[in-house]
């Protein structure tokens, strides 16, 4: 079976190494690690994922911010987007289902609960 | 705007005199005249007269005493003192005890005694005038501080409020970073050695329980702003039942009133009072018990059993209150700990499972609604807990 690519963009670099750590030791996943979103279509574009998992508080450019992007790119906006935050506000998380993402997940989440909700998400493609 | 004057004078003659001057100078000066000190001053005290005009040699007594009296009394009147001819040096000392003017019997008294007597009256309306200015100004300056205070509150449990989510954040995503980390170390580590599972489980337990903290911690701090209209609360209480997860071996007895009257509250708030009481019966009887659930209108005397005296006092005797009793039969909290279970971050159970702000939040949001709740509970036999809200 194929393996499913899914970025993940967020800026705390070390949750970025682990979450990559814990997804690919599934032999499940192909992942993208970005620690900022400043790039995100020409990445998209590259590395065609399957599937997004994106943090809302970055610098420069946020997750909201990156979602208008995304939604404005041709191959982007077909992509699932699951935001992964450690904001727990529900405005924020109607900001960001406004905006078309498919789940929100409010960090810390363990690595089954994860997998469950990319999984879920990977069928909307 | 007629002016009431009061004579104190023993002489006649001098009466009509004055009389005769004061009624000429102006229409609208009344005077009444009593020839005895003691009648005189409590006329002053505690008549309505608008100025005093006092001889100052009286029978067995003086303006002087009459004048210290006057002040004694708090009465504040114009007090002008009528000396004879020769005696100016006596009026000085009388000026000094607080008098307003003085006036000579001599050539001049008629011509003299109205410029005075208008003058004083002119002082005194423009002391009260002052004096009322300096009052308005007093109340419009507390009334100022007052919204700035409350301002303040607002402003402060906006602020913490802010600053609650603010490091709920900073919190969370260390937290997200440990937990994964422990999750990694799971799957990679050598399954023999059930020392390094038994440390990642605390690990992870620990996580969960700095997670159960902050997310109390948040919803203590916006606990504050209430949404109030007119609820069923048979509704939000059947409402808060769907939430909570019950062992099937739970048996629910409903004995709500019907046709109560609705209750202003904040029905989402209300629902989390509901939440975190039936959560908290639920835990207290994880293998068999029975709930009960009651909602009635009674007044509040009625309720001696049940709601402590100094929360009761929080009602007007007599008046109706909306009551919600939960009750289970589960464990059942110890005399000493029911002191204190509302405290914040109380709590005996497992760091998974509670943070011990359940009932501090539901204390805070029936303190907001001016309700009262209260628990009744012997250790191994079973819980109540009162909830009284105003209707
Ligand atoms: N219905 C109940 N039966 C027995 N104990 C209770 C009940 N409700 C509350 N308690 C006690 O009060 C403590 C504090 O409750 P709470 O503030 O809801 O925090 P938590 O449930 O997180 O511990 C609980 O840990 C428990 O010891
Ligand atoms: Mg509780």
């Amino acid at each position: 079976m194929e393996k499913k690519k899914i970025m993940v963009v967020d800026d705390e670099v070390d949750f970025l190494k682990i979450v990559k750590l814990n997804l690919e030791e599934t032999g499940k996943y192909e992942i993208l690690a970005l620690s900022s979103a400043k790039d995100i279509i020409s990445h998209v574009n590259n590395f065609r994922p399957d599937l997004i998992l994106l943090d809302i508080v970055m610098p420069v450019v946020g997750g909201i911010d990156a979602c208008e992007m995304l939604n404005k790119d041709l191959l982007g906006k077909t992509i699932p987007i699951i935001i992964i935050s450690a904001l727990d506000k529900s405005r924020d998380k109607l900001k960001a289902y406004k905006k078309g993402v498919v789940d929100y997940i409010v960090k810390p989440i363990e690595k089954e609960s994860l997998i469950i909700k990319i999984e879920k998400a990977l069928q909307f493609k | 705007m007629s002016v009431k004057i009061l004579l104190i004078e023993d002489n006649p003659d001098h009466v009509l005199i004055t009389k005769d001057v004061l009624a000429l100078a102006s229409k609208d000066w009344q005077v009444d005249s009593l020839g005895d000190p003691k009648q005189g001053l409590k006329a002053v005290i505690d008549g309505d007269y608008d100025l005093v005009l006092c001889d100052y040699r009286l029978p067995g007594s003086s303006a002087l005493d009459i004048l210290k009296k006057m002040k004694e009394k708090g009465r504040d009147l114009p007090f002008i003192v009528v000396t004879s001819a020769g005696s100016e040096k006596v009026a000085v000392d009388i000026m000094k005890e607080g008098a307003y003017d003085y006036v000579v019997k001599d050539e001049t008294y008629e011509e003299v005694l109205p410029l005075i007597v208008g003058n004083a009256l002119e002082r005194h309306n423009a002391k009260k005038e002052k004096e009322r200015a300096e009052k308005e100004l007093k109340i419009a300056y507390a009334k100022l501080k007052e919204t700035q205070e409350m301002l303040i509150q607002v402003e402060k449990t906006e602020a913490l409020s802010r600053m609650a989510a603010g490091v709920a954040h900073e919190v969370k995503n260390p937290l997200g970073i440990i937990i994964q980390a422990a999750n990694y170390l799971e799957t990679v580590l050598s399954q023999k050695d059930t020392n390094v599972f038994e440390i990642l489980g605390t690990i992870k337990n620990s996580v969960k329980r700095a997670d159960n903290i902050i997310n109390g911690l948040v919803d203590f701090s916006r606990a504050r702003e209430l949404n109030l209209k007119p609820e069923e609360i048979n509704v939000i209480l059947k409402d808060s039942l769907v939430l909570i997860e019950y062992s099937k071996n739970i048996e629910i007895i409903e004995e709500l009133s019907e046709n109560l009257p609705r209750a202003l509250v904040d029905k989402e708030k209300m629902r989390q009072v509901f939440t975190n009481l039936l959560l908290n019966a639920a835990q207290s009887m994880a293998k068999r018990g029975k709930l009960f659930l009651r909602t009635y209108v009674k007044e509040i005397d009625k309720l001696a059993g049940k709601i402590e005296k100094g929360n009761r006092d929080r009602f007007v005797p007599g008046e109706k209150v909306m009551v919600t009793e939960i009750e289970d039969t589960g464990i059942g909290i110890p005399e000493e700990d029911l002191r204190i279970v509302f405290d914040p971050f109380f709590t005996t159970r497992g760091p998974r499972d509670g943070a011990g702000l359940g009932l501090t939040i539901a204390k805070n949001i029936i303190d907001m609604h001016k309700g009262v709740i209260d628990i009744k509970s012997r250790k191994d036999e079973g819980t109540t807990v009162i909830v009284a809200l105003k209707i």
